[in-house]
Formats: structure tokens, sequence, C-alpha cells
């Protein structure tokens, strides 16, 4: 059984993966699949959704070569990224009453 | 011809469907996701990626024809539920507008209906109590009249009643359900 997890959400940690510094495709998708599992195919298309949006642009570098497009935060993702970190602390607060209201001495 | 390159040949036959550029870009970012992987083999690829009619399948239904904004970008989600907000805002000042002043009117009607029976009924009593010492049969015509009329009062008034809860009753279940329709995009 899998939680799944919204769009929003996944927008959000690519934004914050990107707040520390500026990552490839194939890196950025290691760096998700750290921390959750999702498949290799859910990138590109969040990556696009960003793009599209104005919260990330992208330049390429050149590597061995041949060229690397990486991906870069902009300031509007910043701006994203702080209102999707409010919204996840207070939907985990929410959901954390819920989920421990039995923590605090009750019938075990 | 590479794994990769036989793979991504086949993806780009798969978009299709999409614009060139959008297809360009879907294809250079699996394209580099390949190489920097390094897989060497078809299976390695079909593996992670899926098969290149998987991919492209993702692919193409997470890609939106419209280029400006995306059907599922936060900013367009949050356009439409403002959107919607003002809808439901507006149509409830407008049911407002109209309901209100209907329903003064339509007790207007209820009283006055009520009360032209009630009047005629007054004034069937007050005849056939003026006749009762002059004319006996027509003070009691009168009398039964009022009682009749007396009748139709009680039968109205209940239908009133009855109609007045009705209507409140709609009322209530129109705004209930507008309310919900406001917190669903609230």
């Amino acid at each position: 059984m899998k939680i799944t997890i919204t769009a929003d959400l996944l927008d959000g940690m690519v934004l914050a993966i990107l707040e520390r510094q500026d990552y490839y495709g194939y890196a950025l998708t290691q760096e998700m699949q750290k921390v959750i599992s999702i498949s290799e195919s859910t990138m590109y298309p969040v990556l696009r959704r960003l793009n599209q949006g104005g919260y990330v642009t992208t330049y390429q570098q050149n590597y061995q070569g041949r060229n690397r497009r990486y991906y870069r935060i902009t300031r509007k993702g910043d701006q994203h990224l702080n209102r999707v970190r409010k919204l996840w602390n207070d939907y985990k607060e929410s959901l954390d009453k819920v989920f421990n209201a039995n923590d605090k001495g009750g019938v075990q | 011809m590479t794994a990769r390159e036989q793979y991504i040949q086949q993806l780009t036959d798969q978009l299709a469907s999409l614009s060139s550029k959008e297809r360009a870009d879907a294809v250079e970012f699996y394209n580099e996701y390949i190489e920097d992987a390094g897989f060497t083999t078809v299976k390695e690829i079909v593996d992670q990626l899926g098969s290149p009619e998987q991919l492209s399948h993702e692919i193409i239904t997470k890609t939106s024809g419209d280029q400006s904004v995306p059907a599922d970008s936060p900013l367009n989600q949050e356009n439409n539920r403002r959107l919607k907000k003002v809808l439901y805002a507006t149509l409830v000042v407008v049911l407002a507008m109209i309901l209100i002043p209907l329903a003064i009117e339509l007790i207007g009607i209820a009283i006055g209906i009520i009360g032209a029976v009630l009047g005629i009924g007054i004034a069937a009593f007050g005849t056939a109590a003026s006749l009762f010492t002059s004319d006996l049969w027509a003070a009691i015509f009168y009398l039964g009249g009022g009682i009749i009329l007396l009748g139709i009062l009680i039968i109205v008034i209940v239908l009133v009643i009855w109609a007045g809860k009705w209507l409140v009753g709609g009322c209530k279940q129109l705004v209930h359900y507008l309310k919900l329709k406001f917190k669903e995009v609230a």
C-alpha cells in the first residue's frame, strides 16, 4: 500500500531540492528517489509543469563533449516553495492531531 | 545503433501526436537521462523507464495542448477556484434579490386571501345577526353562509401554513447546497 503524493507536493519537493543547487534531469531524479519512491517517468512532466509556470528555468552546460540541461529555481519558484512549505506544515499538523491523538495516555 | 538510440527512436515515433517542440523537449530529456544513467541495454532502459509506448503515454497525458499555462499548473488551479468563488457569490446575491421580494409578495397575497374570507365571513355573521329579529330564515341563511366561510378560512389557513413550510424547506435546501458548493472551492 502506498500513500499517493499529490502534484503540488511533488512540485514543492523538486523546488526544495533545486533551492540547494541546480541539478540536471538524472541527478535530480536520484535526489528525489532518496526521499520517496517515484517512477522515473514522473519527473519529466513535473519539470515541464514547473518550467511552464515560470518556477524553474533551464540552461545547458557542456559535459564530456555533449550538452547537459540543468534546472534552476527562479524567484517565483522560491515564493511558490514557501507557500507549499506553509501548506505542508499546516497539513502535517492537522493530520498529526488525528493520527497521534492516542499518544497522550489513551487506552491501548 | 546503440540501445539508447533504438529506444529514443521508438519514443520519438510514439510522441508523434505532440507538437515538434514538445516532442523535442521530451526526447532531449530522456536521451540525456539514459546517457547519464549509463544504461547499455534496451532491457535496462525499459526496466527503469517503461516501454516507449508506456513512457510516451505518460508524457502525452501530462502534456496539455495549452502552452502558456498548463491545465494542472498551481497557478491555473488557483484562478479557477477564485472564479468559481465569485460565480457562486454572485448567484447567491441574485437569488436573494429575486426571492426576498417574491416572499414578501406571497405573504401579502396570503394575508389578503385570509383577510377577504374573514371579512366576508364576518359580514355574513353580521347580516345574520341583524336579520335575526326581522326575517328568521334569511338570518339562518346568512348564518349558514358564515359557517361555510369559516370552514373555508380554516382550510385556507392550513394550506398557507403548509405552503409556507414547503417553501422554507426548499430555501433551506438551496442555501445548504450553495454553502457546500462555496466551501468546495474555498
